[in-house]
C-alpha cells in the first residue's frame, strides 16, 4: 500500500505516522498544500524531518509561490499543479491520510 | 449508490478545549456506529491530552459512554504518550496502548482515515 500524507494546516511533526507506516513495510509520501507548505520552509522546527525521513515530498506550486517560499525550501520538493495533485491522490497512491 | 460497511480510523491529533476538532472527533466516532460503520479511535500527538483521567470530560461524556457501550476500540500511541510524559495509568479506563507497529497496522487495516 502506498500512502500519501496530505498536510494542509501547519508545520507539525509527521515522523511518528511515517515511521509507523514504514514499520509495516508501507511506502509513504508527503503532499504539502496551503499552510502545510511551511513544513518545507527552513524556518519550521520540524522541517529537518523531511531530510531524515527520506520520503518523497510534493508541494503545491501555487501555495509555495504565493507564500514566497520558493528559495527557502529545505529539501528537493516536487512542485505540482492542481491536476497533478488529483493524479497523485486518485491514481498514484492507494490511501490519502489528511492531517 | 450502494451502502457498504467501512472500517474507519478516527485519528485524533488536536488538543481538547482549544478548538472544537477534538470533541468533534468523538462525535464523529459515535456517528460512525450509527451508520453501521466500524470506527476505531487513535489518539496521537496532542490528542493524547484528551484521554487523561483528570480532564473535565463533560463536553464529550455522552459520546464517550456511547462509544464505549458499543465496545469501540480506543487506542493511543505509546510514542505520543512518552513525548507528553504521560503514563498509561493516568489515562481513562479501557485505552489500548499501541507501539509503532500497532499504529502502522491501524493505518494499513482501516480503509478510511479521518483526522481531527
Amino acid at each position: 500500500m502506498k500512502a500519501l500524507i496530505w498536510l494542509s494546516s501547519d508545520c507539525s511533526s509527521l515522523e511518528e505516522i511515517i515511521q509507523a507506516l514504514k514499520s509495516k513495510g508501507q511506502e509513504a509520501a508527503i503532499l504539502l498544500v496551503q499552510d502545510g507548505v511551511f513544513m518545507a520552509d527552513k524556518g519550521c522546527p520540524h522541517s529537518d524531518e523531511l531530510k531524515t525521513l527520506k520520503v518523497k515530498v510534493y508541494a503545491s506550486k501555487k501555495h509555495v509561490e504565493e507564500r514566497g517560499l520558493g528559495d527557502r525550501l529545505v529539501v528537493d520538493v516536487d512542485l505540482v499543479d492542481y491536476s497533478r495533485i488529483v493524479d497523485l491522490m486518485m491514481d498514484e497512491y492507494d490511501k490519502v491520510i489528511s492531517l | 449508490m450502494e451502502f457498504t460497511e467501512r472500517s474507519v480510523l478516527l485519528l485524533i491529533r488536536s488538543k481538547p478545549f482549544g478548538s472544537i476538532f477534538n470533541f468533534e472527533g468523538w462525535r464523529a466516532s459515535v456517528g460512525m456506529f450509527g451508520m453501521d460503520h466500524e470506527p476505531m479511535m487513535l489518539f496521537m500527538g496532542d490528542g493524547v491530552l484528551s484521554i487523561l483521567k483528570g480532564m473535565n470530560d463533560l463536553p464529550i461524556r455522552m459520546f464517550k459512554m456511547t462509544f464505549q457501550s458499543f465496545d469501540g476500540r480506543i487506542c493511543v500511541s505509546k510514542k505520543s504518550l512518552e513525548a507528553h510524559n504521560i503514563s498509561p495509568g493516568e489515562l481513562i479506563e479501557g485505552v489500548e496502548v499501541l507501539d509503532e507497529a500497532g499504529v502502522g497496522k491501524a493505518f494499513v487495516e482501516n480503509e478510511i482515515v479521518l483526522t481531527f
